[in-house]
């Protein structure tokens, strides 16, 4: 009995989209939804510490490839993708560019372009790509690991698990108060802009023009802000936000076996990579 | 601002008022929209750190921490995951912004030297901003970060800079503009705010 509540209320969660417009959640029963949202960020943050300490690129490469293909089982690939294509091409494209063409290091031509116009010749050296490479393969894995995160893990259920793992609620309120406001705070902001340009602001113009428009729209919106602090602060207050006692919640957040042995797995692994760092440096 | 006689953790511990944690998220949300403000005005600035700024002269740099890193920790989830490691940049503001305040930098600025202090606030944020955000930004992302300054950036490695001085001449040339804007935005901000509204450690560090 209590659990087809239970269960009613995880449907009822993941029905509701994301806490807000920001955190891109979709809802699923992908072995990635299952797990311990607190287990998704270790494996994470594990990953990419192991990826910027090892030594080439293939480390990374492999994770990358890795995160791809869980990515895919849980059914989020064509998502992650659209939004790696945005962050991760113009950051690709600079490094890649001006690291294959400029680095200081640039010593082995890896590719001769002759012939062409303006320039004549480009030439792509060996180590500035190796060294945009070792870069550039990290940072994949951490976005992709963040975004596989953020794409199956309720917003809510983050916030328990945090909380049940030790994290104090005051600051899982900053994070969950924080995501609800930046679009709430996002819609004022448009509308002091429509309304302020309905009185004469010009948002076009010389830099110190500009600069003035910037000071005129943000004041309206932060006074706005800090009056209703008063209020929220008042509400929260009555609510027993300073108590210190154990808390009950609504959604109960699963911590299996499994989740646990990632995480020592995890943890195992950032320390053997610090330890094969250290000795590799002695 | 711990008062005489209480212990330094009691003293941070006082700061985090339900007031101070209610701001909190407000000043997140204000770094957040400064970025999207640049973006409508077309501002070659990064203006994500007013919140930070604010909240160090209203509330105190231990609060403004928290802001400041929860800010980075926020956009990475949400807007770009590599934004994460510049929380960093966002500690270092926070806490010299601070302890600017407790020194009374921000009390009652009404002369020419008072404003000339205000100033130096802004040179002294930008140079912190810069110190910290160049190791960051050339160790974890090759110099590079997808965004308008790389331009600028690869021009002069193109010129033969190293890539240490290709990025700490870019950021320095944006932070300067952009701190002592960021500063003069916040400390405008926070004298306009109506007396009931501040807390306590703001009422002290504006108007003694």
């Amino acid at each position: 009995m209590t659990s087809d509540v239970e269960m009613d209320i995880d449907a009822l969660a993941d029905a509701t989209p994301g806490t807000s417009g920001l955190f891109d959640f979709q809802p699923g029963n992908s072995f990635l939804h299952r797990m311990n949202p607190v287990t998704k960020l270790v494996v994470t943050a594990s990953m990419v510490t192991v990826a910027l300490l090892a030594p080439s690129f293939r480390v990374p490469s492999i994770f990358f490839v890795g995160a791809i293909v869980a990515t895919v089982l849980a059914g989020i690939f064509g998502r992650v993708a659209r939004i790696l294509g945005g962050l991760a091409l113009p950051l690709a494209f600079s490094l890649l560019f001006f690291h294959g063409l400029f680095n200081p290091a640039n010593e082995t031509r890896l590719w001769v372009f002759e012939n062409l116009p303006v320039v004549e010749t480009i030439i792509v050296w060996e180590e500035g790509i190796r060294f945009a490479l070792t870069i550039l393969t990290p940072l994949l894995v951490l976005m992709v690991c963040v975004l596989a995160t953020v794409m199956t893990t309720h917003p809510k259920k983050l916030a328990i698990a945090m909380i049940q793992k030790g994290l104090s609620p005051k600051l899982a309120y900053v994070f969950m108060a924080a995501l609800q406001f930046i679009p709430d705070m996002r819609e004022q902001a448009y509308d002091i802009i429509d309304a302020q340009q309905a009185r004469g602001l010009n948002v076009k113009g010389s830099f110190r023009r500009r600069i003035r428009a910037f000071v005129d729209l943000l004041t309206p919106l932060l006074i706005g802000m800090l009056i209703t602090t008063e209020t929220r602060s008042l509400a929260l207050d009555s609510r027993g936000f300073t108590r210190t006692n154990a808390r009950t919640y609504l959604f109960e957040v699963p911590d299996r076996p499994v989740d646990r042995v990632l995480r020592w797995l995890g943890g195992g692994a950032v320390v053997a990579a610090v330890g094969w760092w250290v000795v590799q440096w002695l | 601002m711990a008062e005489t006689g209480v212990s330094f953790w009691r003293g941070v511990a006082l700061d985090f008022s339900t007031r101070a944690f209610v701001l909190i998220p407000v000043a997140i949300g204000l770094n957040v929209i400064g970025g999207t403000f640049t973006r409508v005005l077309r501002l070659p600035l990064f203006l994500d750190v007013i919140g930070t700024i604010l909240l160090a002269i209203i509330a105190g740099p231990w609060v403004a921490v928290v802001a400041g890193a929860s800010t980075n920790l926020i956009l990475g989830v949400t807007t770009s995951p590599s934004t994460a490691f510049f929380a960093v940049v966002q500690i270092a503001i926070a806490l010299v912004a601070g302890w600017m305040a407790t020194s009374g930098w921000f009390m009652d600025v009404s002369d020419t030297r008072d404003y000339a202090r205000l100033f130096l606030a802004g040179v002294i944020l930008a140079i912190v901003s810069t110190l910290t955000a160049t190791p960051i930004q050339v160790i974890v992302l090759g110099g590079f970060s997808g965004a308008g300054q790389d331009a600028a950036v690869g021009a002069l490695m193109a010129t033969g800079s190293s890539i240490v001085e290709a990025v700490f001449a870019t950021q320095f040339t944006i932070d300067i503009t952009d701190k002592l804007i960021s500063l003069g935005v916040a400390y405008g901000v926070a004298r306009q705010i109506p007396e009931r509204y501040l807390p306590s450690f703001g009422q002290q560090v504006l108007n003694e």
